[in-house]
């Protein structure tokens, strides 16, 4: 393989994948749940975005808020390569042509990262306008960030190249530095200070340049840019997973000691099934995640409409979707053999499941209806129609099985 | 203790990869179980560990069959599989604590039993950790000491020295010697044959998923004919035709 296919193989493996993304997309979008459920929450944010539009007052320091929001965004990058964990052997020989393969993923991080840069700014364009500025200054911060972002990015693949013969300690102080002269020049450009933004930019171009002397000529991290492409596909799988079942996604794991410590003391010395769900819910399945996401969804809603029976239909609709994925956690084929072989009833599965499923749907309900009363949403009465609807429910979705 | 008569299955009812397999194994014996790749030994394997049906024949231990008692059939297996299968999300202390519980053992016993075999086996200081972040062989090891945990009636052991360190291959041996001595009834594939000669009381040589040669050193020799051949002679004997 010459130096041109090396290019050649980055833009196949995009193509490929994105070709199967395409059809993961195609299937989210043909189920009959996701539109409904994206058009509600379309809404309820655009109802959002105009009440807080509505209520902002001019005193209101926003260009430091979006100055923190816009520097974190400029800072950290995933560079996409495609990287698998079989390359650190079969490319390993090609090591000396791959600078065309890693320039077309830089390109291609470079123009999907712009492309984010334009949503954001987009979404931002009606706050901007709002309390900070003209549309000739936001066409020229849009610029500048866009200047900004790029020269950022090539300084995040200095620092994956640089993790090879620099202390880990080292390059996140340097991420830290970066972090802050972004912050500085995000500020500066939302707040119209033209000329503070010369020094930040100009440090951060003459870094950027000199980064380039201290990449040393080989080797590539390869361990370091495969564990990083596993981890991208890791959280596009989990946000595919929202919607679709992925079986095959290989999940994150997280050790969350206190989570299981908590966990432990709701479990019997003898129960095999709950002590193997729990573990798999807190440390590997995205249901916590989804959990956390559904209950902030609910209260989201319920804060756009503020009334007992919407704050008790969401909060049914919440716990019947959260007790839908909970069933995955079933899933023998997610367990090794060994999980075939216990000797223990098939039925204590089904038993492990509810158990769980009442636990959690009900502490998800009471924490919604602790929100609903501390806010206010929910008087007497509404508490008393919530806690009656979702109590049911919570019994029936606990007990439904497949 | 297990028997396994006239037993015929595989992956398709329409093409069998094992014919007729009939033998057993006693309390306290060794049996080996050799055939080269896809002889058909796994196959066996997972047909007596119910993981799959067979399509005429039957498995039994101690009389009854999976489908009679799955309950009492699985407390009394135990299975070491070729190929480290362990739960990524529960560490290997967890491991082992997950098998005193399925296995209903006597928590402070097993617990006593649990330490000794981890510092048996050197993996103390790993029993908090993931079995991911493992070496294949340490993931082996897992297998090992969850199944001598649960100190079955039968173990059943697929490939067991792949990847294990000569210290651990040594310390294995030891507890299936053990095991023996205590009434353990052990099925064990394997493709060293040196080893299996030394530890096995019986062994069963499949070929093409049939039974070719079955009993003891002395049997098999006096068999073929072929008086002081080692196991190695007289399996590739059997496998050369």
């Amino acid at each position: 393989m010459n130096r041109l296919e090396t290019s050649t193989l980055f833009w196949s493996r995009m193509r490929s994948s994105w070709t199967k993304a395409l059809r993961l997309i195609r299937i989210i979008a043909g189920g009959g749940g996701t539109p409904i459920i994206l058009g509600i929450t379309i809404i309820a944010f655009s109802f959002g975005y105009n009440q807080l539009l509505a209520w902002l007052p001019e005193s209101f320091p926003l260009a430091p808020v979006l100055a923190v929001m816009i520097g974190l965004f400029l800072t950290h990058h995933r560079i996409r390569t495609w990287i698998k964990p079989t390359d650190a052997v079969f490319l390993l020989p090609l090591e000396p042509h791959m600078g065309r393969y890693f320039r077309a993923s830089l390109l291609y991080t470079g123009a999907v990262k712009l492309l984010h840069l334009g949503v954001i700014m987009s979404i931002l364009y009606p706050l901007y306008r709002a309390n900070l500025g003209t549309l000739g200054t936001y066409v020229v911060t849009c610029f500048l960030l866009a200047g900004v972002l790029l020269l950022n990015l090539v300084q995040e693949w200095q620092a994956t190249r640089l993790t090879v013969n620099s202390d880990a300690g080292d390059l996140r102080l340097w991420k830290i530095c970066r972090f802050g002269l972004n912050l500085l020049l995000a500020y500066d450009a939302l707040a119209s200070e033209w000329w503070f933004v010369l020094l930040p930019l100009t440090a951060l171009a003459i870094w950027c340049w000199q980064g380039f002397r201290l990449i040393p000529q080989a080797p590539y991290p390869w361990q370091r840019l495969s564990r990083l492409e596993q981890e991208t596909l890791a959280r596009y799988y989990t946000v595919a997973n929202w919607f679709v079942d992925m079986p095959r996604y290989k999940r994150p794991l997280r050790q969350r000691k206190w989570l299981i410590r908590l966990v432990n003391r709701l479990i019997r010395d003898d129960a095999v099934y709950p002590y193997l769900y729990w573990r798999t819910l807190v440390r590997q399945s995205d249901l916590l995640a989804m959990f956390a996401r559904l209950l902030a969804w609910v209260i989201l809603l319920s804060f756009c409409v503020p009334h007992p029976w919407v704050i008790t239909l969401l909060t049914l609709l919440g716990n019947w979707m959260f007790t839908v994925q909970l069933r995955n956690i079933e899933h023998a084929a997610h367990y090794p053999v060994l999980f075939k072989l216990m000797p223990r009833p098939a039925s204590e599965r089904s038993q492990a499941l509810q158990q769980i499923a009442r636990l959690l749907s009900t502490a998800f309900a009471s924490l919604i209806a602790l929100v609903g009363l501390l806010v206010g949403w929910l008087d007497g009465k509404g508490l008393v129609i919530y806690l009656i609807i979702n109590g049911a429910a919570i019994l029936f979705f606990s007990r439904t099985k497949r | 203790m297990l028997t396994v008569h006239e037993l015929t299955g595989g992956y398709s009812r329409v093409q069998p990869v094992i014919h007729d397999l009939s033998f057993d194994v006693k309390p306290g014996e060794m049996v080996g179980l050799i055939g080269l790749n896809g002889a058909g030994k796994s196959t066996t394997i997972k047909h007596i560990l119910g993981l799959m049906t067979p399509v005429a024949g039957k498995v039994t231990l101690h009389g009854k069959t999976l489908q009679d008692d799955p309950i009492a059939f699985r407390s009394q297996i135990a299975y070491i599989p070729e190929t480290p299968q362990f739960y990524e999300e529960l560490t290997l202390w967890e491991h082992l604590e997950l098998t005193i519980r399925a296995y209903r053992l006597d928590e402070a016993e097993a617990s006593r039993r649990a330490h000794d075999l981890l510092e048996q086996f050197r993996m103390g200081k790993a029993k908090h950790w993931f079995p991911h972040t493992f070496s294949k062989g340490m993931q082996q090891k897992i297998m090992i000491l969850c199944a001598f945990l649960a100190q079955p009636a039968l173990l059943i052991v697929d490939e067991p020295f792949v990847g294990l360190d000569p210290l651990a291959i040594q310390t294995l041996l030891d507890l299936l010697q053990e095991g023996k001595q205590q009434g353990m009834g052990i099925l064990i594939s394997t493709h060293i044959l040196d080893m299996a000669e030394k530890y096995c009381n019986r062994f069963i040589l499949l070929h093409d998923g049939r039974i070719r040669l079955k009993g003891d050193l002395p049997a098999m020799q006096h068999t073929l004919n072929k008086p002081g051949a080692s196991l190695e002679q007289l399996f590739i004997q059997v496998v050369k035709g």
